[in-house]
């Protein structure tokens, strides 16, 4: 019990001084799940729009596989990555393996059926009135589509807020494209993964403090903004 | 509400017109309206019961449901089906308001603001505007409020606002007043009165309130499973119906007791449809049961058929179950046609017609053919017969 103990002091004193370049990591963190939820919903929010409101043929299936890519491992994410980018891979020759863009795109890929499935959700969830209400007062098919997301905005936020959260605490991708390097691809999962093994437990608790407010942040926002849609 | 003499149908095309208007549903439901005039500036109610379908009726009008036949002309020029800035150039002109409004989430203003913002409107005029629509409404307290914290009744003023404060030419109204209480639904309703005062706009509203019907519009179109049964207050009559030995007469109020069909007995409401009166002019009959002798006391054009307001009394000498000459199978008297071109007889001295001092009896609305209505040569102040089957009296 000792090192534990002795871990939460050495934790604590961290993350006040910030040594060990925490803040660093958790930099590093912050820029790769941001970067890749942009991407992930410049795409996924009109794909969960069109999906919500067009009517085209295979739209089912393509649903399911938006679903089924919930539930998709994150390592699985990292080996489809990892062997379009090696130097063996299709990408190769852009030279993106371990370094922050090639984690981006593993998040991104992960984020992105999140986004867009919640976002589906999100658009099927408002009242069916909001459509007709507004044509009923003149608007144009562009003005009717900005109306309808303004009904679903709450929906909308938090599917990123609920993509954010998994794409922060996800480990497996980030590890495989990243390659752990410190002080450009180490993100606050992977540190704790590499500290844990260490036993340098002090970091790897001040970091998993950090990863867990974060993550119960990430978690009451979701859960504020969905009850507007109550 | 509107004024009669100045708003009446008489001078002017109707504002919209529905030609054959058709829309099934896989319920089975079927809708099915073959003419419809709507005139500027008159005020219309639709009542049914629920499921007449009044509110498909009232979605076909406001462009929100696109009816599987017919078309839709506005001010002459077809609107469904055609190009799409077409169809939302008419939603900004014809507004709807549903009957479980829907407010967006935002405040009270920007909810009534928001058809003048999809117009494009100045922002210092939206304000103006907006406000003094809430004022109207009695809602300017609450402008800042979300909109959705509003109770049912402040909810539906507020859809309202949001539909008039756009200046509609049309506004469609589906049961208005069916789910706010007794004291809202009085508001809405002198709102809706004070607005077309003010201003010339066509207002069509649904309802299963008969006494709303009749106390709001102008003319009531009555819907019963999706057919438009009849148009005009004129025609609906409040009565008794009763078993004779010949079957079941009904008793109208002002003294005409008619032969129906109809399998309903006690007080009731009587609708007669005017599709199915046949007009003669004298001395063309007889003795037929169901003819009443009658003043045109007004003509108007509607499409292509004539309207004839007809103020008919009962014929002494043929009521039902009294007279035995009467012949009380209307079969059995002379054939009755409104093209008297074809009778041989017709023409004769108009001094042989019935005797109008007798009883005040009901005002009829009636359909002629503009062919028929020429052949006839009818005018104001005419006197006429008016041949009513007994299938054409029904219970409402």
């Amino acid at each position: 019990m000792e090192y534990l103990i002795s871990g939460i002091e050495e934790a604590v004193r961290l993350l006040f001084t910030g040594e060990s370049g925490v803040y660093t990591i958790v930099g590093v963190s912050v820029f790769v799940a941001v970067s890749a939820i942009l991407l992930a919903s410049v795409m996924g929010l009109p794909a969960g729009y069109l999906l919500a409101t067009r009517r085209f043929r295979g739209q089912r299936f393509v649903t399911t596989v938006l679903n089924t890519m919930l539930a998709m491992p994150t390592v699985v994410i990292g080996l489809f990555v990892y062997s379009m980018i090696s130097r063996r891979g299709p990408l190769g020759f852009m030279e993106l393996l371990y370094t922050p863009k090639a984690m981006i795109i593993g998040e991104t890929l992960l984020a992105l059926p999140i986004v867009a499935a919640f976002t589906l959700s999100a658009f099927r969830a408002v009242d069916s009135r909001i459509t007709e209400t507004a044509l009923t007062l003149g608007a144009t098919t562009a003005q009717t589509a900005r109306t309808l997301i303004s009904e679903a905005r709450f929906g909308i936020m938090a599917a990123v807020v609920a993509a954010f959260g998994r794409v922060i605490a996800e480990v497996g991708a980030a590890m495989m494209l990243g390659g752990n390097i410190k002080g450009s691809t180490r993100t606050m999962t992977t540190a704790i993964a590499l500290e844990s093994n260490k036993g340098e437990f002090g970091l790897a608790i001040a970091l998993g403090i950090i990863l867990l407010l974060t993550a119960f942040g990430a978690n009451i926002l979701f859960h504020w903004l969905q009850g507007f849609d109550d | 509400m509107a004024d009669p003499i100045t708003a009446g149908p008489v001078t002017t095309d109707p504002i919209i017109v529905g030609e054959h208007l058709a829309h099934r549903y896989g319920s089975g439901f079927h809708l099915h309206v073959e003419h419809l005039a709507l005139y500027a500036g008159r005020t219309y109610a639709i009542y049914g019961s629920n499921g007449s379908g009044k509110t498909t009726l009232l979605n076909i009008l406001a462009l929100l449901t696109l009816p599987h036949e017919g078309r839709i002309l506005f001010e002459g020029q077809p609107v469904n089906g055609a190009d799409p800035a077409r169809g939302r150039r008419y939603r900004r002109r014809v507004t709807l308001l549903m009957q479980h409004v829907y407010l967006f989430r935002s405040t009270v203003f920007e909810n009534v603001a928001s058809g003048l913002r999809f117009r494009g409107m100045a922002k210092g005029a939206i304000e103006e505007r907006v406000n003094g629509m809430l004022d109207k409404v009695g809602l300017r307290q609450f402008a800042h409020r979300p909109a959705q914290s509003l109770s049912g009744g402040e909810a539906q003023r507020a859809g309202l606002a949001r539909a008039l404060v756009t200046d509609p030419d049309v506004l469609l109204l589906d049961e208005p007043t069916a789910s706010v209480d007794a004291a809202h639904g009085k508001q809405i309703e002198s709102i809706l009165a004070e607005t077309c005062r003010q201003r010339r706009m066509t207002v069509v509203l649904s309802t299963h309130q008969y006494d709303q019907a009749y106390r709001i519009a102008d003319e009531v179109l009555i819907m019963r499973e999706g057919r438009m049964l009849e148009r005009g207050p004129e025609n609906v009559f409040k009565g008794r119906i009763e078993e004779s030995a010949d079957g079941p007469v009904v008793h109208l109020d002002g003294g005409v007791t008619l032969r129906s069909d109809t399998t309903a007995r006690g007080p009731a409401h009587i609708v007669i449809s005017s599709q199915e009166i046949r007009l003669s002019r004298p001395p063309r009959t007889p003795h037929a049961a169901n003819t009443l002798a009658g003043v045109v006391t007004a003509a108007s054009v509607d499409g292509d058929r004539i309207r004839l307001d007809v103020d008919a009394v009962p014929r002494q000498d043929a009521e039902p179950g009294r007279n035995p000459d009467a012949g009380l199978d209307v079969d059995a008297g002379p054939r009755l046609d409104a093209e008297p071109g074809r009778h041989p007889d017709s023409g004769l001295d108009v001094d042989t017609g019935p005797r109008l001092d007798a009883e005040p009896g009901l005002r009829l609305t009636v359909h002629v053919a503009r062919g028929s209505f020429a052949d006839m040569g009818i005018t104001v102040g005419d006197t006429v017969y008016a041949a009513i089957e007994a299938s054409a009296v029904r219970a409402s």
